[in-house]
């Protein structure tokens, strides 16, 4: 029988939601083609998310259980993976879009030699048409395409939020299957762990803030930046935010990133001004509870997930808005 | 040291851009082209890793490679412009619409013979936005590798990279040589040429390689659509003056109660 294989992934010793919404994708393109779900915990560590998993999938679970797999290193995790495809003819091997599958998904593809589809956001299966079709943005999220792989067999990267973590099978009370993957790993890595690093966010806490301005590329530069940004957020007493090309520009220290590879923030009120909303600038600030958007592209996808939008030049609407309401805090 | 980097020749994206629904792409006969911008941060990396070699022991050599028709000998000259020593075109209209299994098999034939100590290519292409080729072109040439780096240094034994993870992570890796690294944004600012340096590209070489049509490879994955990117709820468009947008802006703000 052939087989849906989800890699898995855990953060802290715990399976990241990311990876529940792989397993309920990866039971929809089993039902659809006939095939049974394979999933796979990589880790030290690890039989307690293995019980977890296996309560959530119709399918196996193989743990990939060794103390040199606490950390990610490529050629560790890609002998296991080799090891789970050798023991499961896999259709399609999923994982989420994260560091650990963009570094090792592709190449797993090509050791395959079969089709790649990176960052997916949707399936369409089933229904008469066997053929799976995924839905992947590109331009940084201005469009949208459906990517299909002719000879059937794939690796796909999914992005967070493709599926719902709760769409799977109801909780099963057996507890699942869960067996033990015998694995090889090379002894000489080429490839080597050395340490892992964070930065001190140097005080900077988005994560707590009520209101947040951002600003990007659009703003032009650093001095426009604490011309129409930082006033406005004054004005409203709120924290400023930054999008990647602002920080890597050095208009502002990186700990004011929002962002996939920055904060995840989640504020009542967020202003995007100048801001494209590329996919992962998007999952930083797309659950804050009101979204207002000004950017003078009507298309740009930031205005997928606003609520209120403006089209217009930011530098004619800012400094009007900053006037307006220092005016009336002034009980102008 | 020898540094190639795969630079990708990148259309512009513009509100009025076509699409070509028979190709699920973007209609590419008016479009511009830029070189990729991330492929621009592996290029000077690698020019930095060189400089730091010659300065050394006189070694380094940083050679750029695109695939693609004729229109990307522009970006091998931009990119000779900033300071790549040699350029590669591989040459053919094929290229346009490869999947990046294809081209990464098209560029293991690069690797073979130019025996590279080092690959750089950027994290994705602003396109396609696969992430996918500079992994599976080392899975291909079984060269160690790391994706999303923002620091690279050479040690005795190859480089030692920092790859960026999430919410300010960073993990550091140790690559044997020969390696390829895919560069993030944020690890330098480009240089931009010197009139002396634009002189100068103009005696540099740029060698085409054209690839028998029995040896092109084919793609893997077949687009079937492409349209705008959906909203997930819409939003409300404020028009009017200046002074009535902000007046509204206002009247929301009070709503929301965070004045
Ligand atoms: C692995 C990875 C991780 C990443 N992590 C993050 C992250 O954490 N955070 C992040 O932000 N990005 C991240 N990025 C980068 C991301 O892909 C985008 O490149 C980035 O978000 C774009 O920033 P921007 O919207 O400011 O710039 P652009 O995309 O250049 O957008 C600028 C916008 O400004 C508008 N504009 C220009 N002038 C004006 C004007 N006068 N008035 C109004 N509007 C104007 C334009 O219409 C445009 O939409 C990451 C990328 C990768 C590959």
């Amino acid at each position: 029988m052939a087989a849906v294989l989800v890699i898995t992934e855990l953060v802290a010793g715990k399976l990241r939601d990311e990876s529940f919404e792989l397993v309920a994708l990866a039971e929809r393109l089993a039902v659809a083609h006939g095939d049974e779900v394979v999933s796979l915990v990589i880790g030290a560590g690890i039989s307690a998310a293995g019980q977890t998993l296996a309560k959530r999938t119709s399918g196996r679970v193989l743990l990939a259980d060794d103390s040199r797999l606490g950390d990610y290193g490529l050629e560790n995790y890609r002998a296991v993976a080799r090891a789970a495809l050798e023991r499961v003819d896999a259709r399609f091997v999923l994982m989420s879009a994260t560091p650990i599958g963009w570094d090792l998904a592709p190449r797993l593809a090509a050791g395959l030699d079969v089709a790649y589809i990176g960052s997916a956001t949707a399936l369409e299966c089933g229904g008469g048409d066997a053929k799976a079709v995924f839905t992947r943005r590109v331009f940084g999220g201005k469009l949208e395409t459906r990517v299909a792989a002719p000879a059937g067999r794939a690796v796909v990267t999914f992005d967070g939020g493709a599926a719902s973590a709760t769409q799977g099978p109801a909780q099963r009370s057996d507890g699942g299957v869960v067996e033990e993957l015998s694995f090889s790993l090379p002894s000489l890595a080429r490839a080597r762990f050395v340490e892992r690093r964070s930065s001190d966010g140097a005080g900077v806490d988005l994560t707590k803030a009520d209101v947040i301005v951002s600003g990007g590329r659009g703003v032009g530069d650093a001095a426009k930046f604490a011309e129409v940004i930082v006033p406005l957020a004054d004005a409203l007493g709120a924290a400023v935010g930054a999008s990647r090309p602002v920080v890597d520009a050095g208009w502002l220290p990186r700990a004011h990133q929002v962002g996939s590879s920055g904060q995840v923030v989640k504020p009542k009120l967020y202003v995007a001004c100048g801001i494209s909303g590329a996919v992962q600038h998007l999952a930083g600030m797309k659950n804050a509870q009101y979204i207002v958007a000004i950017n003078r592209d009507a298309r740009a996808p930031i205005y997928q997930v606003a609520d209120l939008g403006v089209v217009a030049d930011l530098h004619e609407i800012l400094p009007a808005l900053t006037q307006a309401l220092s005016k009336r805090a002034a009980g102008g | 040291m020898r540094i190639l980097v795969f630079l990708r020749q990148v259309p512009r994206l513009r509100s009025d851009t076509p699409l070509d629904e028979t190709a699920g792409w973007i209609d590419l006969s008016k479009a511009k082209f830029d070189p990729n911008s991330y492929d621009l941060f592996a290029l000077e990396a690698a020019l930095r890793l060189t400089d730091a070699s010659q300065t050394a022991d006189g070694s380094g050599e940083v050679v750029v490679v695109s695939a693609g028709p004729k229109r990307v000998v522009d970006a091998l000259k931009s990119a000779l412009e900033i300071g790549a020593h040699r350029a590669i075109h591989v040459f053919g209209d094929c290229y346009e619409a490869m999947d990046s299994l294809a081209l990464a098999r098209v560029f293991r034939t690069v690797c073979e013979s130019e025996k590279p100590d080092l690959v750089l290519t950027g994290f994705m292409s602003d396109d396609g936005n696969a992430a996918a080729l500079g992994p599976m072109l080392a899975e291909l040439a079984d060269f160690a590798s790391a994706t999303g780096i923002v620091a690279i240094e050479a040690t005795a034994a190859g480089y030692r990279v920092e790859r960026e993870l999430e919410g300010g992570a960073f993990e550091v890796v140790d690559l044997d040589r020969p390696a390829l690294a895919t560069v993030q944004s944020g690890i330098n600012e480009v240089r931009y040429p010197s009139l002396k340096d634009i002189v100068a590209a103009r005696k540099k070489r740029i060698d085409t390689l054209e690839l028998p049509a029995a040896e092109l490879p084919t793609s893997a994955t077949s687009l079937l659509s492409v349209a705008p990117a959906g909203s997930d709820g819409a939003a409300t468009l404020l028009a009017g003056s200046v002074d009535e947008i902000v007046s509204q802006l206002v009247a929301k703000l009070d709503e929301l109660r965070v004045l």
